[in-house]
Parts: structure tokens; C-alpha cells; sequence
């Protein structure tokens, strides 16, 4: 069996994921866009920060050489190495430099000419086995930057440097001659160049020499040096320019190079790809906790929106079993939205209409018993008890012995049959039975005054008829046509089966009504003055009660020429007789 | 009762709903406490002097730098202070460090620290000198019985594997002198042409002295130096009696002063070690024991012979001339 959820719940998880799936989607979009961009930026930014180091790099060498070219220019042009003002030149040019270690001139044959500071060479060094020294005189003119080394030049002093050298020409003792200048850096610049970028929190940058793929400076130089770090120099050789991502590592790093022209260094970026995206994984938990926080919003709001839809369902519900166990005086509640409130208002319309037809059941069925009791009074009527009586004292007293036995076994018929078995509905047959002996008595009361026929259908007998109907309208008939006429009366009572109605007839030739008189009876609302007092309205309303407003009694009759009572009412058979009988009880 | 209890939940819903909102829009993202920053990493070497320990102490700091954690340097004046580094090494273990890196200057002293450091559970990691006496998470240097080998193997080959060598140690060598000793001794016998005909310690200030009383009471083809201190005497002492390459000198470590010497031609071969190195994996493998994760048993470094030719080759411009930033 399929378990019926709850409005309340279909609205909520209706309300709950078209949210959930909408946000999904718009975040969906934007973070995939969001990681695009910020990886084009992480791209972009990295690569103009290597390109910006690497232009202050340039400048910071070009710069130094220009110092260098200076030096150069002024040894070659002053008039001694060993002069005391070029010494003083000289040192003021290094004082301007913090990064200068250290500046030396040496002639032709190796022999040191010019020294700042003045430091003490080792004694163990030949200066003419040195490469630079070699270099420098055999490519003049060629200024050469070295790689970082070690320099093997001053006493107890092994310092990590750059080198530069030349060839020069310089003025010794009064001889030109020529020699070599040599000018030692160190990394400070360098590494405050490199330093002062960031490429997030990890990144760093690090310079490459492009012909042998020597790390020039890093970060952790000393850790690349020992051999505790890698560097995928490979990847950075390979391109001049641009960015790449390295993926050889346990992160993914971008790696974003730019060549430094002058001293054929590349400046490498390494970041991280992943800092560069924690913006993206930061936006990435903001729309996690939007997501839930707009859930349980929505879940929230459509409990409320669902319980205020189906509350006053709910409420209608509650009043409609209020009515199944028959409080009919319920009223619903008619707050709500618009539909529920048509929905109660039909609801009590219907309960009023149901509460109005109940009423209405039970008066009928109040007025039903209250015309048979009337009706049942009528037949024992004292009156007309003492007029028979009456009759058969006198009869008696004549000797008419026939008569008294006829009259006595008609009166006591007639009460046999008029009590019946306490039931409405009898046989034709037994209510002709009672009409004939009614007629019995009376025409022995009234001296033969008229006669009587019957003209009845055999096939009628065996169906029904409300008890009680033709013995009013026979009584009206004697009271209201044949007693005031002077000519002998006759009544004649007929019944027939027409278009599946009963039609029972009694007409009599009596004075009959003036047409006013007609149309009031014919309305039902004449009355008289005669009679038993029940009569024929009785019987119209109880043929109407039982039968329908299409049914009941109508009369024809013309002054002094009688007058006709027609009784209709369905024809029923016995069987259909005792079960409409017994939902009438 | 069961209304006001959900009324209470949906107000308890709105309410985290208001929270997570606030955060979404406003939050900053929690910055990740790294848990390194919290390790504190104690390590004790075996003298603030040298420039042996002084580059290891850098290679220290450069871990320190790169994992972000704290360290905390102790070390007594002289290698030969054993009981100066056994009191510095108590007093920093009531500092309750995560990890505590070790290069002891003494074996058997240090058992009942090891004890206590392993009752506190603080890992300790040996650099430099193996620890025999108590439990150590890992040893990461060099076999000091093979470097000792190593350094007879070359004078004898410098000697042409005949003639009469000294061998001088390290008064307070410890156990690598020990060791050293014991590997150079063994070196000797092996080879067939060499004699060790005489074996003197010393001590700061005296290993001239000694070197030169080696010299004077032998005729000796060949000198081997088993430390740093015992090098720098042997080969000033040669320096001061000017012959350089007339007894061949085979020292232990570097500094300026040896290198220079090297130059100089007083000292043939020096065996060098990676003290960087020593000290960065020293801290590392601390930092990797403090976070429980398993450590090798043994690390072992590797010693690089340096002579006058080969000093400035660049590998070994990077071994032994540490760049300082």
C-alpha cells in the first residue's frame, strides 16, 4: 500500500529541493567561472610580477655594470693605478653601493695593482690560473658576469659572489699596459629583489642561468646547494617565456618565467595553484553555508506556507467528523485563503441544507401520525358511535331484526378493519370492505335515503391504499350532497388502475357546489361546518405526505347536479406495500 | 508541550540559518592553525665555537624557518663538556619540548637523560654521535668508523702506501673520536706499508704541542687529525716548522682556517662532513617525530673528500661554504 504523505510535507520537499536545485545550479555556474578567472589571474599576476622582477633585475645589473663601466673608464683614463686620487675615485664610487664587496685590478702578469678594501690576497692563490682572469684577457673588451661562486681571492674569506671582469688598459708605472678589473656583488640585492615580491604565501622566486641550468639564487639556496631541494629547473629552461603548470611536485605549482636579457638569467615564479584558488575554495564554503542557511530557510518558510495551506483543510477535516458523528450544529471555520473559504462555505451551505431536510423528515413524520390519529378519532367518533347506536335502539324497537344484525355486523366490521394491524397502508380490498359497511350503516340511518354501487377492477384488489380515504370523502358526499337534497341520493364508488395510478372515484348526485365553493375546496381551504371534522382534507394531506404533492384529491361538481371526488395516489403492490410500509414505521 | 517544542527547534533553525547567512556573507575563512607552529624543538650540539656547529646550526634554522615551528638552541662552550651539555640537556627537558635534537658529547652520561626523556615521551633524535646508552628515535650522521678508515686509506695513498703515520685525536672526542679512532687504527693494520708507529690526544690550546712532540719523537711520513681542533693544530704546527707536503696531513672537517691551510699546502686531504644538511634533517626528522609519524632507523651522510684541486669545484663551493641569507 502506498503511504499518503502530507500536503504539508509534499509542499515542504517540493519548496525544499526546487530551492536546493536552483542554488546548486547558480553556484554551480558561478564557481566554475570563478575558478576560470581566478586562475587567469593567478596566471596573469604571477607572470607580471616575474616580468616586474625581472625589469628591476635588468636595471639593478645594467645599473651595476654602468658602475663597473665607470671604474673601467676611470682607471683607463687616469694617469697611474697606484695614484692616490684615482683610489679616491674609486672608493667613492663603492661607497655608493652597498652591494660591492669588493674591487681589484691586476696587470697582465697576475700581479695585483689595485685592491678595495684592502684585504690580503692568500698567499697560496695565482691569479693567472683563474678562469675569470683568463676569460677576461682572451674575450677583451667582454664583460663577463659570472655565476655565483665562491671567491678564492682574500685571506680566510670564502664569500658567495657574483663576479664581473674585463679586460682594461690602465697606465703602470708611466707604461700602458693591459690587465684585468674585477668586481665581486654579493647576493644582498639580488635577494631583496626577489624577496620583496610575493606570490602568495608559498611562492617564491628563484633566477636560473640559461646555459647551464644552474640555480643562480633561491630562497633556500643553501637547502638546493646540500642537495635537501629540488628545483624542476627542466620545465623553466624550456620556455623563454609564459607560464606553465608543474605538476611533478605533490602540489600543482605555476611556474611563470621571463629571461633577463642581460646576463642570460631567467627569472623563474613558482606559486601555488592552490593559494591562488583559495579565494576559490573560500566562496566555495561561503556557498556551502549559503546553501544550507537558504535550506533550512526554506524548509522554515514552506512549513509555515504549508501548515497555513492545509491548517484550515485540516480545521474542515476536524468539523466534517464533528458532522459524522451528527453534530450538525458545526459550523466550519471559514479563515483561510480563498479556496478554503468557498470550500466551507459550500461545506455549511450543505450541512444547513441536510440539517433544513432533516427537520423537514421529521415534521412530516410528526404530521403523518398526527392525520392518521386524526383520522382513526374520526372512525371513533362518539358522535356518529351514538347516531348508529341510536339507529339500532330505534330499529330494535320496531322489531327489524335483520336490519339491527346488518347494521350491528357492518359497525363492527368497520372498526375491525378501521383499527387494522395498526398499519397505514392496506389492501384495496379491505378499504372497499370498510367504504361498503360505512354506506351499510349509514343508509340504514338515513331510511334507504340513497343507495349505493360499487365499481370496482378485480386486479386493483391485491394492491395498496392509505387506510381511511374513502370513508371521509363518502361521509362528505352523504353530509355535504344527498342529506340536504330532497330526491333520493345515490353514491357510487369506483376504483381503477390508470397509467400505473390508483384512481378511486366517489361521486355522488347530490346538491353539489357553487364554482366559488369549487375553487376553495380545490385549494384546500374550505371549510365546514358539518361533519365528523376530520375529512377531506385529512385525507389529502396524507395521501400528499405519503405520495407526493403530484398526488391527492380533486373535485368536480356542479350546483344541483352532484358532485365527484377523485382520489390518485401509485399504485403499489403488497409486497413493495410492506416495505414502503415498514419505512414509514 | 509539543508545540512549544517545535517552536523551539524552528527557533533554533532560524537562528543557525542567521549564523550560517552571516557567515556566508561576512565570514572570513578560519585561518588554518597549522599544527607546527605549536612543535617546539629543542636541540643540543656540542659547542657554540665551531664552525662545524655553527653551519649545522644553520642548516637547524633553515628547517626551523621553512616548517614554521619554534627552536630552541643550547650547546656548551667545548665539545670536551659533558657534563655542562648533560646539565643543559636536564634543564631543557623540564621545558617539556615536542622533540629534542641531540648531538651528545658523551655516551654513557647521557642514559639516564634518555630514560627520562622517554618516560616523558619526548623523542630524541641523534645527529652527529650515535647514542648507545638509552632509546633515540633515529641517528643521522655519518659513520664515524668508515670516516676514520676513510682518512688512513687516503694518506695512504698520498704516501704511496709506505711509512710511518701518528694518528692525533681529540682528548674529548667522544664517541665519534672513538670511533674514529678505532677505524683509522684498523685502516693502519690493514695496510700493508703503513705503520702506525704513535697516537697522541689533545685538547684546545695544546694540539700543536702534541702534533709537534708526534714529530718530534717519530720520523713520520704521514699525520691523520681526527677532528676539526686536532687538524688546525697539526697543521699550524706544520706551518710553523714550514714543511708543507714533507709530512703528509689528513685533518677531520673544515673551517676557514683549514681551508686555508689546505691551500696553503700544510694539509693534504680533509674528510669533510655535511653539517647543514645534519642540522636541517636533524630538525625535520624532530618535527616528522613529534607529529608521531615513523622515523628511518638511521640516516646516513656521506663524507666528501677535499683536497687543494678539488676545493673549488662547485659541488663542493656548496658543501662547504654554507650561503648565508
Amino acid at each position: 500500500m502506498i503511504r499518503r504523505r502530507s500536503l504539508q510535507a509534499i509542499l515542504s520537499a517540493a519548496f525544499a529541493a526546487f530551492a536546493v536545485f536552483m542554488i546548486a545550479i547558480v553556484s554551480l555556474a558561478l564557481y566554475g567561472r570563478f575558478t576560470e578567472t581566478a586562475k587567469e589571474n593567478a596566471y596573469r599576476n604571477s607572470q607580471q610580477i616575474i616580468d616586474q622582477v625581472s625589469y628591476n633585475l635588468e636595471i639593478y645589473i645594467q645599473g651595476i655594470s654602468d658602475v663597473f663601466g665607470m671604474m673601467h673608464h676611470a682607471i683607463g683614463r687616469s694617469g697611474g693605478a697606484e695614484s692616490p686620487a684615482l683610489l679616491e675615485q674609486l672608493d667613492a664610487m663603492m661607497s655608493t653601493r652597498a652591494d660591492i664587496v669588493s674591487v681589484a685590478l691586476f696587470d697582465d702578469a697576475g700581479r695585483l695593482q689595485l685592491d678595495l678594501p684592502n684585504v690580503d690576497l692568500k698567499p697560496s692563490l695565482r691569479i693567472t690560473e683563474e678562469s675569470w682572469y683568463r676569460s677576461a684577457l682572451d674575450t677583451p673588451g667582454h664583460l663577463k658576469i659570472s655565476l655565483p661562486h665562491v671567491q678564492n681571492l682574500y685571506l680566510r674569506q670564502y664569500r658567495w659572489v657574483v663576479s664581473l671582469s674585463k679586460s682594461i688598459s690602465f697606465v703602470k708605472n708611466g707604461k700602458p699596459t693591459n690587465g684585468v678589473l674585477l668586481m665581486d656583488v654579493n647576493f644582498n640585492r639580488i635577494d631583496e629583489l626577489s624577496n620583496r615580491v610575493s606570490l602568495g604565501k608559498k611562492g617564491y622566486i628563484y633566477l636560473l642561468d640559461e646555459s647551464a641550468g644552474n640555480i643562480v639564487y633561491h630562497p633556500q639556496l643553501q637547502l638546493i646547494y646540500a642537495g635537501l631541494k629540488q628545483e624542476n629547473v627542466e620545465l623553466a629552461l624550456r620556455n623563454t617565456y609564459g607560464s606553465a603548470i608543474d605538476r611533478t611536485g605533490e602540489e600543482e605549482r605555476l611556474v611563470s618565467v621571463q629571461s633577463i636579457g642581460n646576463v642570460g638569467w631567467k627569472v623563474v615564479g613558482v606559486s601555488y595553484l592552490s593559494e591562488a584558488l583559495t579565494t576559490s575554495s573560500a566562496l566555495n564554503r561561503s556557498m556551502v553555508q549559503l546553501i544550507a542557511a537558504v535550506v533550512i530557510i526554506i524548509a522554515l518558510l514552506s512549513g509555515l506556507l504549508s501548515r497555513r495551506i492545509s491548517r484550515p483543510i485540516k480545521r474542515l477535516e476536524a468539523s466534517m467528523r464533528s458532522v459524522e458523528r451528527g453534530e450538525f450544529d458545526t459550523v466550519a471555520n471559514e479563515e483561510g485563503p480563498l479556496e478554503i473559504k468557498s470550500l466551507a462555505d459550500r461545506f455549511n451551505l450543505m450541512i444547513r441544507t441536510i440539517k433544513g431536510l432533516m427537520e423537514q423528515i421529521v415534521a412530516e413524520q410528526e404530521s403523518k401520525r398526527k392525520h392518521e390519529l386524526e383520522a382513526l378519532q374520526a372512525q371513533i367518533n362518539p358522535h356518529f358511535l351514538y347516531n348508529t347506536l341510536n339507529t339500532v335502539v330505534r330499529m330494535v324497537g320496531k322489531n327489524k331484526n335483520e336490519e339491527v344484525v346488518t347494521t350491528i355486523t357492518s359497525l363492527s366490521k368497520l372498526f375491525r378493519i378501521s383499527i387494522g394491524k395498526g398499519k397505514s397502508l392496506i389492501p384495496i380490498a379491505d378499504e372497499l370492505e370498510h367504504a361498503r359497511h360505512y354506506l351499510i350503516i349509514q343508509q340504514v340511518r338515513f331510511k334507504n335515503k340513497f343507495d349505493f354501487s360499487f365499481d370496482v377492477r378485480e386486479d386493483i384488489l391485491t394492491h395498496l391504499t392509505l387506510k381511511l380515504i374513502l370513508q371521509p370523502l363518502i361521509e362528505n358526499s352523504i353530509v355535504h350532497g344527498i342529506e340536504p337534497s330532497i330526491d333520493k341520493g345515490h353514491i357510487a364508488v369506483s376504483a381503477k388502475l390508470e397509467n400505473g395510478d390508483i384512481v378511486m372515484v366517489v361521486e355522488d348526485n347530490g346538491i353539489g357546489m357553487t364554482e366559488e365553493r369549487l375553487k376553495l375546496v380545490n385549494a384546500g381551504i374550505a371549510t365546514s361546518s358539518k361533519g365528523s371534522g376530520v375529512g377531506v382534507r385529512n385525507v389529502q394531506e396524507r395521501i400528499r405526505l405519503y405520495f407526493g404533492q403530484a398526488y391527492g384529491l380533486s373535485f368536480e361538481s356542479e350546483p344541483e347536479a352532484g358532485t365527484k371526488v377523485t382520489a390518485r395516489f401509485p399504485a403499489i403492490l403488497e409486497e413493495q406495500g410492506q416495505r414502503k410500509g415498514e419505512s414509514h414505521e | 508541550m509539543n508545540r512549544s517544542y517545535g517552536n523551539a527547534v524552528r527557533l533554533a533553525l532560524a537562528a543557525a540559518a542567521a549564523v550560517l547567512l552571516y557567515l556566508a556573507l561576512f565570514g572570513e575563512a578560519p585561518v588554518r592553525q597549522t599544527k607546527q607552529e605549536e612543535i617546539r624543538v629543542q636541540m643540543i650540539v656540542r659547542s657554540s665555537q665551531s664552525d662545524y656547529w655553527h653551519t649545522v646550526s644553520l642548516g637547524a634554522e633553515a628547517a626551523a624557518r621553512e616548517f614554521g615551528i619554534s627552536l630552541n638552541q643550547v650547546a656548551p662552550s667545548s665539545e670536551g663538556d659533558a657534563g655542562g651539555q648533560l646539565r643543559q640537556a636536564e634543564e631543557a627537558l623540564l621545558s617539556k619540548p615536542d622533540a629534542i635534537v641531540l648531538a651528545a658529547n658523551e655516551d654513557a652520561a647521557f642514559g639516564p637523560f634518555l630514560t627520562d626523556a622517554e618516560k616523558k615521551r619526548i623523542p630524541v633524535i641523534a645527529i652527529d654521535s650515535l647514542l648507545t646508552s638509552g632509546k633515540t628515535e633515529t641517528y643521522i650522521g655519518i659513520d664515524n668508523e668508515l670516516a676514520g678508515r676513510e682518512a688512513v686509506r687516503q694518506l695512504n695513498a698520498l704516501l704511496g702506501e709506505k711509512g710511518n703515520i701518528g694518528l692525533l685525536a681529540y682528548a674529548n672526542g667522544g664517541i665519534n673520536g672513538k670511533l674514529r679512532e678505532a677505524g683509522a687504527r684498523k685502516a693502519a693494520q690493514q695496510a700493508a706499508g703503513l705503520k702506525l708507529v704513535d697516537f697522541r690526544t689533545c685538547g684546545e690550546g695544546d694540539c700543536e704541542q702534541a702534533a709537534g712532540e708526534l714529530l718530534d719523537e717519530n720520523r713520520l711520513d704521514g699525520l691523520v687529525a681526527l677532528n676539526a681542533t686536532a687538524s688546525e693544530g697539526a697543521a699550524r704546527e706544520l706551518k710553523r716548522r714550514g714543511i708543507a707536503g714533507g709530512v703528509k696531513l689528513v685533518g677531520f672537517d673544515s673551517s676557514p682556517e683549514l681551508l686555508e691551510l689546505l691551500q696553503e699546502g700544510y694539509i693534504q686531504k680533509l674528510v669533510v662532513q655535511n653539517p647543514f644538511s645534519m642540522g636541517y634533517l636533524g630538525v625535520k626528522q624532530a618535527i616528522e617525530a613529534a607529529s608521531g609519524r615513523r622515523l628511518p632507523e638511521r640516516t646516513e651522510m656521506d663524507t666528501a673528500i677535499i683536497d687543494k684541486d678539488n676545493l673549488f669545484w662547485m659541488k663542493n663551493q656548496k658543501l662547504l661554504f654554507p650561503v648565508v641569507q
